[in-house]
């Protein structure tokens, strides 16, 4: 078990080590899978528990995920011709990468949950803390670390654009309402109040090395937009009131809505986190305007006339290099999602269901395409597969277990099986688990389904 | 039942494979291994002038003409005369020994009252320079009359001294010896000769005598005069030097004076020819002396520098006249030229890659109507050796040592390759040879592999003007194995040989100031650290 840990530690370090990007993507198993679970509001506002009461304290819902689109363990380690030795393989993972890669790591945690049937409305409240947390890094910063400026760079620029770190942490408090609309309509909407705790956010990142193919002379072009809150710095410590006090605040909205087709065939949409935060507190933003700056090597005749040359040549690259500070508030978008799904019951034991997932992020587009089967095993006990192609990846194959009854609800799911099976050949990992309290007959066991 | 049984089966299935799973990215085979980045970096870039090449290497200086063509000035400057060489002023001393005789002064038993003798007298003025000399006007100096008598009353010397003039005021002095029964009396006075000024033409030969005239007046104690006294006095000018002297100097023949002009374009050159076209060698004569003088060169000559040999100038005007100054304070400038056209082989005795030029000046005075030397006249030569950089060079060759340490770590570098980017502007080529040796000289690396054509010759047009410049890439690359090697590098010894623009076939190159030399050195590193 300790060897376990410490792979998977070493796992999610190395990913850690090379760097990440954009928010990270969000266990959409949960989707398609447990669509009668009390925390499945979180993805569609439309749904609900078919419990009359619901309720968890610090066990409702966790959920954990990183993913690295750049490459996967199996393509830096590979093993040697002569014996089973593993080697580092930098090309072999380079070749893999886009022009830009993202390392990502992404945590919800439900602090307290609670929700009650009326009739045909549903209310709901939680606080959910969200984390998540991105590096995007170019190939070419990669492929400058491991294979230096002397080859194939030389008289081509080093494009290191985009490289940034993007970081959101805040603590939401949801007020959730849904209402059934005649016998197929059901929509739901949920109001969060945004309480800010840090943020790290790369506006804008240009980043250029050109070695000269024949001098060598060095030009170096950038630009940077990066804006910061509540990151403590060596003056000040971590503020934990910021997950409570709202001095960076901000709101969201979530939408859902749930169209019963036939008896088999539902269909759903859902827009997740429609908002801002005003980040105020602790803001440390730094910016630098579009420079470029040649270096060509020590000037032997100024080096030769000038004893003050090289504190000249020093000065002259801080003023070039130095990056101009404020600490004025600034307001960054929530990473928005879009759902789209739908799911067909084959019989009682078995349906299937298709979801399309769109990330919005630093406007940014991604898609994620999931194709899912669900078996009623019992009525307590249900179990789901399902296939996502997602982040330049194909091989995700997830599974999930949910168990109602006694009260209780828990669930476990993941969308990449592999990444348990096979670590080193995954580029997404994600696992979601919950724990909540009912109060009330389930609608479906009391009839029978 | 079944249901269950596929439940735990599945959960078994799944836990089994996240195990095994994990077993399998063995993450302990990880195998040793380099990290080989290859690294490029410039180093120093510089572009250099004929000025910075040339100015800094020596104090030579250079000219540019009005279309900016450059030459090579070397020059040295010296007194060749001093007006010491001329004239000096040894100490003078003229003494008088008077008898009662000479003063018509008659023997008597009892003399009481007090009578008064005269005598004049003139001395001449010891001149070893030769020449009439006809004023003084002192400098420093300083007159000590000294008188003796042995007559038995008191007397008192009236000095008076017509031709020395202290402010336009004749000098005089009285010394006073009062006899009390002791004879022989003595007694001095003394003059300070400073901005005295002395007339030397007043004495009958018309220069060179002093003149001085002496009152006694004898004041009788009662004692005899037996007609055997004397009565004595001395004169002592002493410390003379003079702010001006006026006079008919004469014909002085003078030391004669070597001076040598080094020629460092050529110091680090071990052999080549060198063809410039029109040198010119100036000799520039400041004369402050009232008295003209002519110049004779024993010698003008250069030596080689690989074998030592001297050549020597010929067909040039063998006596120069300098003129004289007009009035003291001033001077009077006389130029001699001597160019490839008032001599029969300037061009030549420069092109063996010379490094000193010499000459040797020999001249005298001819100074035969009054003439005046004040106390700073001299005549200065300011020797000039103009060398128009226009011309053609071939086979010429450069060596320089320079102390270097190469701290390259063999551990983490797995090759090292510098670069020199050249774009030549200057119409010379160059082959290079650069070694690196160890403390003793003893070879470690031949970086060159031999000689390596390093650059050619910008061309240059039927004027002798640069049309483009010439461009190279150079690399030099020192591999791992070596690395041990060069670290014990103390010295890199360059040779550097070549030749101007098609200077083996005496094609004409002109340099001008707007011509660079760009040179930018880069490095690129294969570095190899383990993991």
């Amino acid at each position: 078990m300790k060897k376990l840990s410490t792979q998977l530690l070493f796992v999610i370090g190395l990913l850690l080590i090379t760097q990440t990007n954009a928010i990270a993507q969000r266990n959409f198993g949960f989707y398609s899978n447990f669509q009668n679970l009390p925390q499945s509001h979180y993805y569609n506002p439309s749904w609900n528990a078919k419990n009359k009461i619901y309720f968890s304290i610090g066990t409702g819902m966790h959920s954990f995920g990183a993913s690295n689109s750049g490459f996967a363990l199996n393509d830096i380690l590979v093993s040697r011709a002569q014996d089973d030795s593993l080697v580092i393989d930098p090309a072999g993972a380079i070749s893999k990468m886009a022009k830009l890669n993202y390392l990502g790591f992404s945590a919800q945690n439900e602090l307290l949950g609670f929700g009650i049937k009326l009739k045909k409305s549903y209310v709901s409240f939680s606080i959910v803390n969200r984390f998540d947390m991105s590096f995007a890094y170019p190939k070419d910063f990669i492929q400058l670390i491991f294979e230096g400026n002397g080859g194939e760079f030389l008289g081509k620029r080093v494009n290191m654009d985009g490289l940034g770190v993007n970081m959101n942490s805040y603590i939401e408090y949801g007020f959730g309402y849904n209402r059934e609309i005649g016998s197929k309509w059901k929509v739901g909407a949920r109001y969060k109040l945004l309480s800010g705790i840090a943020n790290v956010k790369t506006k804008k990142s240009v980043l250029g090395l050109t070695t000269d193919e024949t001098t060598f002379d060095l030009t170096i072009d950038g630009a940077l937009d990066l804006r910061t809150a509540g990151i403590p710095d060596s003056n000040s410590t971590f503020d934990q009131n910021g997950a409570f006090n709202f001095k960076n605040r901000g709101m969201a909205f979530d939408f859902g809505v749930t169209f019963q087709a036939t008896e088999k065939l539902k269909l759903s949409g859902s827009l997740l986190d429609l908002g801002s935060i005003k980040w105020t507190q602790n803001v440390q933003n730094f910016s630098k305007e579009d420079f470029s700056y040649t270096f060509r090597g020590v000037d032997i005749n100024q080096a030769i006339n000038d004893t003050n040359y090289f504190e000249t040549l020093q000065d002259t690259l801080k003023e070039i290099f130095f990056v101009d500070g404020n600490n004025a508030s600034y307001r960054t978008a929530l990473p928005m999602r879009v759902i789209v799904g739908g799911t067909y019951d084959i019989n009682k034991l078995f349906g299937v269901g298709a979801t399309w997932f769109s990330d919005f992020t630093n406007r940014k587009y991604r898609p994620t395409v999931m194709l899912s089967g669900t078996m009623h095993l019992k009525n307590w006990l249900f179990v789901n597969v399902n296939y996502t192609v997602s982040s330049r990846s194909a091989k995700n194959i997830g599974i999930g277990f949910a168990l109602k009854g006694a009260g209780m609800s828990y669930f476990v799911t993941t969308d990449n099986l592999l990444g348990f099976i096979s670590p080193a050949g995954a580029k997404n990992f994600h696992v979601s688990t919950g724990l909540g309290f009912c109060i009330g007959r389930d609608k479906d066991k009391k009839a029978g389904k | 039942m079944k249901k269950t049984n596929f439940y735990w089966i599945s959960v078994f299935t799944l836990l089994a494979l996240v195990i095994t799973g994990c077993k399998k990215a063995g993450f302990d085979k990880i195998a040793t291994q380099a990290w080989s980045p290859n690294l490029a970096v410039p180093l120093a870039v510089g572009e250099f002038s004929v000025y910075d090449i040339l100015v800094n290497k020596d104090s030579s200086i250079l000219t540019v003409g009005p279309d900016g063509a450059i030459a090579i000035v070397y020059s040295d400057s010296a007194d060749i005369v001093k007006a010491s060489d001329i004239i000096a002023l040894p100490d003078q001393n003229f003494d008088y020994n008077g008898s009662m005789a000479a003063y018509g002064i008659p023997p008597v038993l009892t003399f009481t009252g007090t009578q008064t003798y005269t005598i004049n007298q003139t001395f001449p003025l010891n001149n070893p320079s030769g020449g009439s000399l006809f004023t003084i006007d002192f400098r420093t100096g300083n007159l000590s009359i000294d008188v003796e008598t042995n007559l038995m009353h008191s007397v008192k010397y009236d000095f008076t001294f017509p031709d020395l003039k202290e402010n336009g005021v004749v000098v005089t002095r009285s010394i006073n010896l009062n006899y009390t029964g002791s004879v022989p009396q003595q007694g001095n006075s003394a003059v300070n000769l400073q901005n005295a000024i002395l007339d030397l033409t007043n004495g009958p030969g018309g220069s060179n005598e002093v003149r001085v005239e002496l009152a006694i007046i004898i004041m009788g104690s009662g004692s005899p005069i037996t007609g055997t006294e004397y009565v004595d006095f001395s004169l002592a000018m002493q410390n003379l030097d003079f702010d001006l002297i006026t006079g008919n100097l004469g014909s002085i023949a003078l030391p004669s004076f070597k001076d040598t002009i080094g020629l460092k374009l050529f110091n680090n050159t071990s052999q080549g020819t060198f063809t410039l076209s029109d040198p010119k060698l100036e000799f520039r004569f400041r004369n402050s002396f009232g008295i003209p003088v002519d110049i004779s060169f024993n010698s003008i000559k250069t030596k080689e520098i690989s074998s030592g040999n001297e050549f020597n100038l010929t067909g040039f005007p063998p006596v120069f006249s300098l003129a004289d100054a007009a009035s003291p304070g001033q001077s009077a400038v006389s130029t001699l030229t001597i160019t490839d056209q008032n001599s029969a082989n300037l061009q030549t005795i420069l092109s063996p890659t010379p490094k000193v030029l010499i000459y040797d000046i020999g001249c005298s005075t001819t100074g035969l109507n009054t003439n005046f030397i004040t106390h700073d006249s001299k005549i200065n030569l300011l020797g000039t050796l103009t060398l128009p950089l226009e011309g053609y060079a071939t086979g010429f060759m450069l060596r320089d040592t320079i102390e270097a340490s190469i701290d390259l770590d063999n551990e983490f570098v797995e090759s090292a390759m510098l670069r020199l980017n050249i774009e030549n502007g200057f119409p010379v080529e160059a082959s290079v040879r650069v070694v690196l040796v160890d403390q003793n000289y003893v070879l470690l690396k031949d970086l060159t592999n031999g000689f390596k054509n390093l650059i050619n010759a910008a061309p240059v047009n039927s004027s002798g003007r640069v049309t483009q410049s010439a461009t190279a890439i150079n690399d030099f690359t020192i591999t791992n194995a070596e690395l041990p090697i060069v670290k014990n590098t103390k010295y890199i010894l360059f040779e550097v040989g070549g030749q101007t623009f098609q200077g083996n076939l005496g094609t004409v190159v002109k340099f001008y100031d707007d011509y660079k030399l760009k040179l930018r050195l880069g490095m690129q590193v294969q570095a190899k650290v383990k993991l």
